[in-house]
């Protein structure tokens, strides 16, 4: 039945059962992104280099093997993308910097590697603002010329909600994988701060950043889950933290949510309008859904995340401002600049805070199984930003898992609506059920009309 | 995050970072728009982290995510 759908529409847990029982080609299936990348992409601009050659020598092995009969990985044959600060074994590598455009890696970042390992075929380099800042990226919205498709992960969104691709890595600092997610109508899943080694991707803010997914739905959320997790002892940010135990077959029943006040108070009225429809439909299906506090005023907790990101971007990057200011992008030179300026005292207090925070959302998530709350604070804006972090940057700076499923479709405008689910540190295992149950009681957006 | 423009502990911290901005990149280099934008954030979000109150002596001054 899966085999009736065209072949770019296929998610990647579809894909992967279909070449398991050999109805699908790995061979075919990246000649088939190939070419609509040939196609699509000009319109769109999510890749910035595609790796034909290697993809499909890779693909080729892959058949051989499957026809061989043997066991065969969770996501053999699988094409994915990855944002272009994610290190690539002999693909360039620059992170939107010119200088570093012709910055070949001999290794793949730890991610790309794992996913590797299971099976996965890295199909290209998709686009990213530069460093993983603000400043816009030449992306564009598929949904909408006018809109941006978000950042920083801009191509990796795009790119999946334009079937150019099923699965694409992203990085979040403040909201660069949930945002971006919900801009495009994707799948958007940040995993617990620690989970997925970091070794290899270019750093923007060390306490802050994290690797993530963009996907066109749950199952591939776990899926890349189960490849990447795990414990490195290369990455000094990377935890030894017991691996979740995933079984998205299992009916997990009817969740018991908390829609966050300061989330709802923080956004538009048509998000907000749009967030209990979904937690009134939720509540029909069985849900429990509870308004509920962050436990922190969200001026705070933006401010602490400020002033982490800020000082720790200029940390990471003065002295190569130094060396090439005039390739730097405005707003992350600024941002640089002033970053080099604020009092260390400041930083620390800001982190003190930080465990505070910390302390007090996890109160807040004690007796349902995930918050609810807008992914942003309105559907996307016009280009000349990469949108809002407000309601995704929270669950950067204290480190939990988060996840953007699209919730509808905006009407007359016909941009994405989405909705945001956060649970506890470790617990991606109930996010991801929880995202599921929410997943099979929202309606499926479908791909934008234009790229249908 | 909002601008608070009347509040007087914001804009002594904005103050300050601007003679900072100001002696270490120039009077011109301050009069970009992005810049400026890069200050003012910066400064409510400095002034707004100040004012919250913490045990003086607590311990744990980073965070850990375990």
């Amino acid at each position: 039945m899966e085999r009736a759908a065209v072949v770019h529409e296929l998610t990647a847990g579809q894909a992967a059962r279909l070449i398991r029982a050999r109805q699908l080609s790995p061979v075919e299936l990246v000649e088939t992104l190939l070419a609509r990348a040939a196609d699509v992409d000009p319109r769109v601009e999510a890749w910035v280099s595609l790796d034909a050659a290697g993809a499909l020598a890779a693909a080729r092995a892959a058949e051989q093997l499957a026809l061989s009969g043997a066991e065969l990985p969770a996501l053999h044959g699988v094409p994915f993308g990855a944002k272009d600060i994610f290190d690539s074994a002999g693909l360039a590598t620059a992170g939107g910097f010119r200088p570093y455009a012709h910055r070949i890696p001999s290794t793949d970042a730890e991610p790309i590697a794992r996913l590797k390992r299971a099976g996965a075929i890295l199909l290209g380099k998709m686009v990213t603002t530069q460093f993983a800042q603000a400043d816009p990226s030449r992306t564009r919205n598929p949904w909408s010329d006018e809109r941006t498709p978000g950042g920083s992960s801009s191509g990796s969104a795009a790119g999946v909600a334009a079937r150019l691709v099923p699965l694409a890595l992203g990085s979040q600092t403040a909201g660069s994988v949930l945002r971006p997610a919900a801009y495009n109508g994707v799948v958007g899943f940040k995993p617990t701060y620690g989970r997925i080694s970091k070794r290899g991707v270019f750093p923007l803010a060390w306490s802050l950043d994290h690797v993530g997914i963009l996907a066109r739905g749950v199952e591939d959320c776990g899926l890349f889950l189960a490849a990447t997790a795990g414990h490195d002892p290369a990455d000094p940010a990377s935890a030894n933290q017991p691996l979740p135990v995933l079984d998205l077959d299992v009916d997990p029943g009817a969740p018991r949510l908390g829609l966050v006040r300061e989330a709802m108070q923080r956004a538009t009225p048509r998000l907000r309008d749009h967030l209990l429809q979904v937690a009134a439909q939720f509540e029909s299906a069985g849900a429990r859904v509870e308004e509920l506090s962050l436990g922190e005023p969200l001026d705070l907790i933006l401010a602490v995340q400020h002033v982490i990101q800020q000082t720790e971007t200029a940390t990471a990057h003065w002295q190569l401002l130094e060396q090439y200011s005039g390739s730097y992008m405005p707003r992350l030179r600024a941002s640089i600049e002033i970053g080099r300026l604020l009092p260390g005292v400041v930083y620390l207090h800001a982190q003190r805070l930080r465990r505070r925070i910390r302390a007090a959302v996890a109160r807040s998530l004690a007796h349902v199984d995930a918050l609810l709350l807008p992914t942003a604070t309105d559907v996307a804006p016009t280009r000349e930003t990469t949108g809002d972090t407000s309601l995704q940057a929270p669950f950067s700076l204290v480190g939990f898992p988060s996840l953007s499923l699209p919730s509808g479709v905006l009407q007359p405008e016909g941009l994405p609506l989405a909705i945001q689910l956060v649970a506890p540190a470790w617990h991606e295992a109930r996010l991801l059920a929880v995202g599921r149950w929410c997943e099979s009681h929202l309606p499926s957006i479908g791909p934008p009309p234009r790229f249908a | 995050m909002q601008p608070r423009g009347d509040d007087a502990a914001r804009l002594a911290v904005l103050d300050e970072l601007r003679r900072s901005a100001v002696d270490t990149y120039g009077e011109e280099r301050i009069a970009d728009a992005n810049l400026e934008a890069a200050l003012n954030s910066a400064a409510t979000a400095v002034w707004r982290v100040s004012q919250e109150p913490l045990e003086p002596l607590g311990n744990d001054p980073l965070p850990t995510h375990g």
